[in-house]
């Protein structure tokens, strides 16, 4: 018998455009999008190619111009406005490029918020929050407050709070920007393995390169359209991601074609290929 | 939320101290405002509070003694005393004049009482006679140190020279001081056959009111009061001079309050927008993120009314100590309003944060 796996993020010819008339601006094309239980999609993209409306849409922050939005099975087009936070509170997990840990709250205090936030008893949003911080190795850390901490310690705390009501859907906004190689793959793997243990599906916008290696899928955002990776080239310099019909320039080494998005990154990879491609 | 709330607002501690210093300072100005107020009124009425009678009778309409005339007809006073229930009456003679004591201004209260009689005099005698010749005066002991006059010496009134027979104490407020004198001294100041209030006395048992409607059905020219009832009416009017003032000051402070919390939690909300954006992605409702700039407000206003109570009370006691003269009399009701007021202006001033957070679009947490 096959089992029907309910995606826990649907997108149906989602739309959304800015502006009216001739200031019209498409900022999210028709989308299609499915994200399913223990799915790991990265998007990645060039600025301004939709990432963020797309992300705000698919966390109930942002209302499409048209198109329906499902998530863990609830069309959120049907819920009134005053009930999205607390759906966003149940179902939807936030990781952020800048962290957004409030600043007032010590790393233990802003995940209890997400927690006393869904209802939780203050005592019980304490120990939840302690145990949580722990698991995800900043137990040691919990009442130094978010300035005290190091960007891997702050991003682990955001992600603690993101997991606090095991939400269904872990939407994460750069989380490797602002941190260094080390700490960046750290948080990765760690929203890799929160993802697979968890059953939760992670949704990851990002520019970074090391992210796809995490990814079960790939998916390119370009002018407000999702497109699929067998499009996709990567420059080995500057390590934009692309579709081939972009690529200013292409070079043959070692029996392997490479795209370069500028003359630029072609020269320097010409000056000494090795060095990019033992990165 | 709360402990969000309260932390964030501790964050800048320099903008909290300054918020709530200035609505501690506008606090206590209003119940500063009303204590001097009832000082005063409590020290107006003083001369009524101690004396020894429990009617006073004046002339018909007449209801308070503070800036009022009252002329009865002298044959009253036998009148009064063949009421049943009436144990004493006693006649006082009273004007009130603009005194120049060594070329100060003083709003002077003379009463002339019977000598032979145990009321209407000073009440609390700190040195001298209690009682005084024709050409004998006895005043407020605050006088004599303010103005540097010891017993013996004399005043002019009204032409007149008196010597200072005896410094009494109780009887001077900020506003006026009272003096005392042989009854008849300025009956010649007075239309011909006339006094000017009745005090009375009534009788082991009897009881005020009983002997007030009493007195008032026998007379047609004057009118009877129990004690309780002319000290308030004296009061009332006392008061009402005042209540001008105090609901200018009042309203001045309290929109002055207003402003200064309105514009540190406004400025601390815009500092946090990005703290709301936060909360209201991750799922804080409307209410929630209301509650915190709510809460913030409150405790900023609360604090301060607080501070300010214990500022004014503080002062008072300051005040009792190196100016004695001065009454200031702060009442449970005036700290209840205070406190009335500081909620009030708590929630007007969440007014505009309040609004600032509906606005607040949460897509911003994906800004950088």
């Amino acid at each position: 018998m096959i089992k029907m796996r309910q995606p826990v993020l649907e997108l149906k010819d989602v739309i959304k455009t800015y502006g009216e008339g001739h200031a019209a601006v498409q900022a999210v094309k028709k989308t299609n999008l499915k994200v399913f239980p223990e799915e790991v999609v990265v998007i990645m993209g060039p600025s301004g190619s939709g990432k963020t409306t797309l992300l705000s849409i698919s966390g109930c922050l942002l209302t499409p111009s048209s198109g329906s939005i499902s998530i863990a099975g609830q069309n959120v087009g049907e819920l009134p406005q005053r009930k999205l936070p607390q759906f966003r509170l149940a179902h939807i997990g936030f990781v952020f490029q800048a962290f957004n840990l409030l600043a007032p709250l010590t790393a233990q205090e802003n995940v209890e918020m997400a927690f006393t936030l869904a209802g939780a008893k203050s005592k019980v949003a304490r120990q939840k929050s302690k145990e949580l911080l722990t698991e995800l190795g900043v137990g040691q850390r919990l009442s130094h407050n978010p300035a005290d901490l190091s960007g891997g310690e702050k991003q682990r705390v955001a992600v603690a709070r993101a997991l606090a009501n095991q939400p269904e859907l872990i939407l994460a906004d750069e989380p490797t920007a602002n941190l260094d190689s080390k700490s960046g793959h750290l948080v990765v793997q760690l929203l890799h393995d929160i993802a697979k243990k968890r059953g939760s599906g992670l949704v990851v916008v990002s520019h970074d390169m090391r992210i796809m290696d995490i990814a079960d899928r790939v998916l390119r955002l370009e002018d407000g359209e999702l497109k699929t990776p067998e499009e996709l080239v990567t420059d080995p310099v500057c390590g934009m991601t692309f579709s081939h019909e972009e690529a200013v320039a292409t070079i043959k080494y070692k029996n392997k074609v490479y795209h370069f998005c500028s003359k630029t990154c072609l020269e320097k990879f010409k000056e000494n290929p090795e060095q990019y491609l033992s990165v | 939320m709360i402990r969000y709330a309260l932390k964030s607002l501790f964050q800048d501690k320099g903008r909290l101290f300054l918020s709530v210093f200035g609505v501690a300072v506008a606090i206590l100005l209003i119940l500063f405002m009303e204590g001097i107020l009832n000082g005063t009124a409590k020290q107006l009425t003083a001369y009524i509070d101690n004396a020894d009678a429990q009617v006073f009778v004046a002339q018909d309409g007449v209801k308070n003694i503070h800036m009022a005339k009252s002329f009865i007809p002298a044959s009253t006073e036998k009148e009064v005393e063949s009421i049943k229930g009436v144990s004493e009456v006693a006649a006082i003679n009273y004007l009130s004049i603009d005194l120049k004591l060594k070329n100060r201004s003083i709003f002077a209260y003379l009463i002339g009482w019977d000598q032979e009689k145990n009321l209407g005099g000073p009440w609390d005698m700190v040195e001298g006679k209690a009682k005084v010749e024709k050409d004998e005066v006895i005043i407020d002991k605050v006088v004599a140190d303010k103005y540097g006059y010891k017993l013996g010496d004399k005043i002019e009134f009204l032409g007149k020279k008196f010597k200072i027979a005896g410094l009494a104490q109780g009887t001077f407020s900020m506003m006026s001081s009272t003096f005392f004198f042989e009854k008849n001294t300025f009956t010649d100041k007075l239309p011909p056959g006339t006094l000017s209030y009745l005090l009375v006395k009534t009788e082991k048992g009897a009881k005020a009111a009983d002997v007030t409607k009493r007195i008032n059905a026998k007379l047609s020219k004057a009118h009877a009061m129990t004690k309780a009832r002319f000290s308030s009416s004296e009061n009332k009017v006392t008061k009402k001079m005042g209540l001008e003032l105090i609901y200018i000051m009042t309203s001045i402070s309290i929109a002055a309050a207003i402003g200064v919390v309105a514009l540190s939690i406004y400025s601390a909300t815009l500092e946090k927008v990005r703290d709301f954006g936060i909360l209201k992605a991750i799922g804080a409702g409307k209410g929630r993120l209301y509650a915190v700039v709510i809460s913030q407000s409150l405790f900023s206003t609360l604090a301060a009314a607080v501070i300010g109570v214990l500022l004014s009370l503080g002062l008072t006691m300051l005040l009792k100590a190196v100016a004695s003269e001065v009454s200031v009399i702060i009442t449970l009701a005036g700290i209840e309003k205070a406190l009335i007021i500081a909620v009030s202006v708590g929630v007007v001033a969440a007014y505009l944060p309040v609004r600032q957070i509906k606005n607040v679009d949460p897509v911003l947490v994906f800004k950088g």
